[in-house]
């Protein structure tokens, strides 16, 4: 069984209508005791990220979801916020730690030609290596609406990488983020949604 | 960042409209399916205007032979159950509750309009709550000057005016809405549209005067927006979305270049 975290100031209704679309089985995680009934987490959200630790910290989450990843190893899907959320800190909320599962900063998307700020829309994404459903071919769209991007201190995590150098998507063993919103885009956006619910503990 | 084609739905009490010079309203069709068809042609997005007075359908009105629901928000829940691209909604927006709500039922962005007039903070209390991605305000104007109350109530505002009190506000995009060309098909506002793109940095969605294709390729050529929109021309010709990115892509315009299923 999945968990989605639900932060209550996001839309969480796109991410489960795309679950129900597939026919995976999840449910909405509010509190800490239902984290332990999941074999997997989503985590997805949207706001600034002050305000998703302060919603976690609110729930009880904050502590209970860093013990199910990084001792129980319950693999996560972190998107857009919620995959910020799992790195160190960002400029959007100076002083403020995040989960730290990761280690790196969130930073501020630099400004550039190829896009405006918020940069809304599809863009061009390259595999680095595998990514859930991600194999072979090395170019997809994705869609992004974001200001803010990370920055892992091991660049080895990054997945994918869109537009100059932003990171898309990460894999550290069992922790997975996106920037894109894979509930989003389309076909192949599903596909990794339904490609993380099969993946098995310890078989990632 | 690929340039993005967006169709556009505009509902009047549950059922897709054709709108004329902003008044001229015929039924045209089901929203239901409609957005089923679009998400299934992979569309780039979707926008979704419902102009209906108030938030309860009027349904006085039996002769659709369909199962209508009986208010914007029920059938808003209904329709993004099959979307699995970005979907828009406006119409109506009136508080912060209002976008909550919206956004609960599964639209992923809002538009805001009249709401962000007639309450100066709405905006502003909206940006804090739910960030400025999740915000488009929709600008219908005619001959530079800014109208509210769908397209009834000229503003003190022009264009560009009340453009940069948005972005200040901290709006996420901007949906420009050449009323007069409403219905019309005689091509965007290229000049109004290109003023805005140079002066702003948040994305331009050009809205309002789409007749064929080629009106596509040239208001990116010329005006250069984030995105295009239109309505009537999705609904009345066969395939319409695939041959308009076909002809963006043959122009060498940067488009997503997935093409759904027929």
């Amino acid at each position: 069984m999945i968990g989605v975290i639900n932060l209550g100031n996001s839309n969480i209704t796109s991410l489960t209508n795309s679950l129900d679309y597939l026919n995976i089985k999840y449910i909405i995680i509010e509190e800490a005791n239902k984290l332990e009934q999941v074999d997997k987490i989503i985590f997805p959200g949207v706001g600034t990220f002050g305000n998703g630790i302060d919603r976690l910290k609110k729930l009880s989450l904050f502590e209970p979801i860093i013990k199910e990843v990084s001792e129980n190893k319950k693999p996560i899907l972190g998107i857009c916020l919620g995959m910020q959320l799992l790195f160190e800190s960002s400029d959007e909320s100076k002083g403020v730690k995040g989960l730290s599962l990761l280690k790196g900063q969130v930073i501020n998307l630099p400004k550039s030609i190829n896009f405006s700020i918020p940069r809304i829309g599809w863009a061009e994404s390259t595999l680095k290596f595998d990514f859930l459903s991600l194999k072979e071919k090395d170019k997809f769209d994705f869609y992004y609406i974001h200001s803010l991007y990370v920055k892992p201190n091991n660049t080895d995590i990054i997945s994918i990488e869109t537009d100059i150098g932003i990171t898309a998507a990460v894999k550290s063993g069992h922790i997975y983020g996106c920037q894109f919103h894979p509930e989003k885009s389309h076909i192949m956006g599903l596909n990794i949604l339904k490609s993380f619910s099969e993946i098995t503990k310890g078989n990632d | 960042m690929r340039k993005r084609l967006i169709p556009c739905i505009f509902l009047k009490e549950g059922m897709i409209v054709r709108s004329e010079d902003f008044k001229t309203h015929q039924v045209i069709g089901n929203p239901i399916n409609q957005v089923k068809r679009f998400s299934d042609w992979a569309v780039d997005e979707i926008i979704y205007i419902d102009m209906s007075k108030g938030n309860n359908y009027d349904s006085r009105r039996d002769d659709h032979q369909i199962k209508i629901s009986s208010n914007k928000f029920d059938l808003l829940e209904e329709i993004s159950k099959n979307v699995f691209v970005p979907l828009s909604f406006g119409g109506g927006v009136r508080t912060v509750n209002d976008i909550s709500a919206i956004l609960q039922k599964g639209a992923d962005k809002v538009i805001l309009n009249t709401g962000m007039y007639e309450d100066r903070s709405l905006l502003k209390q909206a940006r804090n709550i739910f960030g400025s991605q999740a915000l488009v305000a929709c600008v219908d104007y005619k001959n530079d000057f800014v109208y509210f109350k769908h397209g009834k109530v000229k503003s003190e505002f022009t264009v560009i005016e009340w453009c940069m009190v948005l972005e200040e506000e901290g709006i996420g995009e901007v949906l420009l809405n050449d009323i007069s060309r409403d219905g019309k098909g005689c091509g965007y506002d290229i000049s109004t549209i290109k003023k805005v793109v140079n002066e702003l940095s948040v994305p331009i969605i050009a809205l309002g005067g789409a007749g064929d294709y080629y009106d596509f390729n040239e208001c990116f050529e010329e005006a250069d927006p984030a995105a295009v929109a239109a309505g009537n021309i999705f609904h009345f010709k066969e395939h319409s979305y695939y041959h308009a990115k076909k002809s963006l892509e043959n122009d060498n315009i940067d488009i997503r270049k997935e093409y759904g299923i027929f």
